[in-house]
């Protein structure tokens, strides 16, 4: 008689590697064959799994159709199944998978596309977190600032990307009714800002100099070096401008205390 | 479309769950719930849907918990598996008790990870007396972790082990009375579970009397045709068959009201439709009090 991990490992190996055998003996038939029984997991690990990757990932879903997306899926839950009984946290691979997919090779934006979604994502499901704005600057002694560890609210992703997957995202969202047209030999990538405000995540188009100060702000640096990377990035770079913009925006968390 | 909602309230309904008919707390309709604050007693949310840590769901939730009993059902610990606990998934489901104070918590008789690997399912566990120490084990040992006793579901399935020793209703009252767990009975799963194994459902029901039922589950299935006749499938996405409500009558009459859960998760009807059924187990559960009452 199997042990109850003897038992879990054979029905993992039939569900996750076609691999019925050291279960099969164990399953009583009871007028249907125990590879049937075990088929009917396999199935409902795999259809409910993808069907969870289309949720999450709805424009790559329509951009390729649901035959597609399915095979995409099928084989990322082979290689990927989950790690975590939260079905929240199921997907984060996805887009390197797609990456390295030989199906989707002839869609090389399809991965940066997928790397928006997921952080849409994360932006929807984030922790809140009070907002640090120009009322809570002006109100700290202004030597202080160049020292100041700004740090992004847990809402916040940043992604770059040689695609215009900015736009690729909004003209696929279901109530876009203009031109959903996008020439991909004549636009150029772009550098997006995911935010969730009040309860809707937002997206915004940031400058070569604003995303680079929000990376660096986002590794932990102090303003002082983000405000380097963003000139070395951008010539001529705003600060106080930016600053003002961002801060509109609602992408500071209120600050660490500088060392 | 943005769900907008009132400034969070600290004042709060009561927590306890009515014996009265819930709904499904579903991302669907959030926004009709939260404009129309539905004549129901309670909800029941899926806790796993609630550990991101914010933004709308955890807003929906708490704005209808200030109005509302709420239950959670968890579908991702694992209970019955030899892989260890996962204290993150713990961890998160205490922070979301903490928050919500909900009135009943809930986990399956099932098992869903091996060797790190989720199944997203929740899986047969064989009824022997080596599983049902294991899961007494680990259901008293989350218990005291989380501060909270919790129910465990019957399980709907497609297979029997060959090596169980015990009938599934003898395991769930043992690791149940052992543990000081109480029993959350879904009728559709053990409708399911016993049309698909040819176990009887009088018995099924006899086996439990005594036991500790605090919840009931009613939900849509779907049957499946194979070579040997029909395999029942749990979908959770239509309404409450015939057989099922006549269980539903039957499970009342041998356990008094209890809180009833309109399970609908798949193919989600209007929420209007949902009400419907929620009516028709409120019409039950009144018969049912008036009676011993009378």
């Amino acid at each position: 008689m199997p042990s109850l991990a003897e038992t879990q490992r054979g029905f993992a190996a039939a569900v996750f590697a076609s691999d019925p055998g050291s279960i099969r003996p164990w399953i009583r038939a009871n007028g249907l064959s125990p590879e049937r029984r075990l088929g009917l997991y396999r199935n409902n690990t795999f259809l409910g799994l993808s069907e969870a990757l289309r949720d999450g990932f709805p424009v790559v879903h329509r951009l390729v159709g649901t035959e597609f997306f399915d095979a995409l899926a099928r084989s990322f839950v082979a290689e990927h199944p989950p790690r975590s009984g939260c079905p929240l946290d199921y997907g984060a691979e996805f887009p390197a998978s797609i990456a390295g997919s030989e199906l989707a090779a002839s869609l090389p934006y399809l991965p940066d596309v997928a790397r928006l979604e997921w952080a849409w994502h994360e932006a929807f499901h984030a922790a809140e977190a009070p907002a640090f704005g120009i009322a809570e600057l002006a109100a700290m002694p202004p030597e202080g600032h160049t020292q100041l560890s700004l740090r992004l609210r847990p809402s916040v992703r940043l992604l770059a990307s040689p695609w215009p997957v900015l736009r690729i995202f909004h003209v696929n969202q279901p109530e876009y009714s203009g031109d959903p047209s996008i020439d991909l030999d004549r636009e150029t990538g772009c550098r997006v800002l995911v935010l969730r405000e009040g309860a809707e995540v937002l997206l915004h188009s940031l400058s070569v100099g604003e995303f680079a100060c929000l990376e660096r702000l986002s590794g932990e640096g102090s303003l002082e070096t983000a405000f380097e990377a963003a000139i070395r990035a951008e010539p001529g770079f705003d600060l106080p401008a930016s600053l003002v913009r961002l801060m509109g925006l609602q992408v500071f968390s209120h600050p660490a205390r500088s060392a | 479309m943005a769900v907008v909602l009132p400034a969070p309230c600290l004042q709060r309904a009561q927590g306890t769950i009515p014996a009265s008919a819930g709904i499904g707390l579903r991302a669907e309709h959030y926004h009709e719930v939260a404009e129309t604050r539905p004549a129901v007693g309670w909800f029941e949310a899926h806790s796993e849907n609630y550990f991101g840590g914010g933004g709308t769901p955890l807003r929906v939730l708490e704005s209808l918990r200030a109005d509302y009993p709420v239950s959670l059902h968890g579908v991702g610990m694992s209970l019955g598996s030899v892989d260890p606990l996962d204290e993150r998934h713990l961890t998160r489901l205490k922070d979301l008790i903490m928050r919500i104070e909900p009135g009943l918590v809930s986990e399956h008789l099932s098992w869903g990870s091996y060797n790190g690997c989720f199944h997203n399912d929740l899986l047969p566990l064989p009824y022997t007396e080596e599983a049902l120490d294991h899961f007494v084990v680990r259901l008293t040992w989350v218990q005291e972790f989380l501060g909270q006793r919790l129910l465990i579901e019957n399980p709907s399935s497609y297979l029997e082990f060959a090596h169980s020793t015990l009938p599934e209703w003898e395991f769930l009252a043992e690791a149940t009375r052992r543990s000081g767990a109480g029993i959350l009975l879904d009728l559709n799963n053990l409708y399911v579970s016993c049309r698909n194994h040819g176990w009887d459902t009088h018995e099924y029901l006899r086996g439990l009397a005594g036991g500790p039922i605090e919840e009931l589950h009613l939900a849509g299935h779907t049957h499946r045709p194979m070579e040997h006749g029909d395999l029942l499938i749990d979908t959770h996405d239509g309404p409450v068959c015939r057989e099922v409500w006549a269980l539903y009558v039957e499970a009342l009459t041998a356990f008094g009201p209890k809180p009833t859960l309109i399970e609908w998760d798949a193919r989600l009807p209007p929420l209007a439709e949902l009400l419907v059924e929620a009516r028709t187990a409120d019409r039950h559960l009144e018969a049912r009090s008036h009676a011993l009452a009378g």
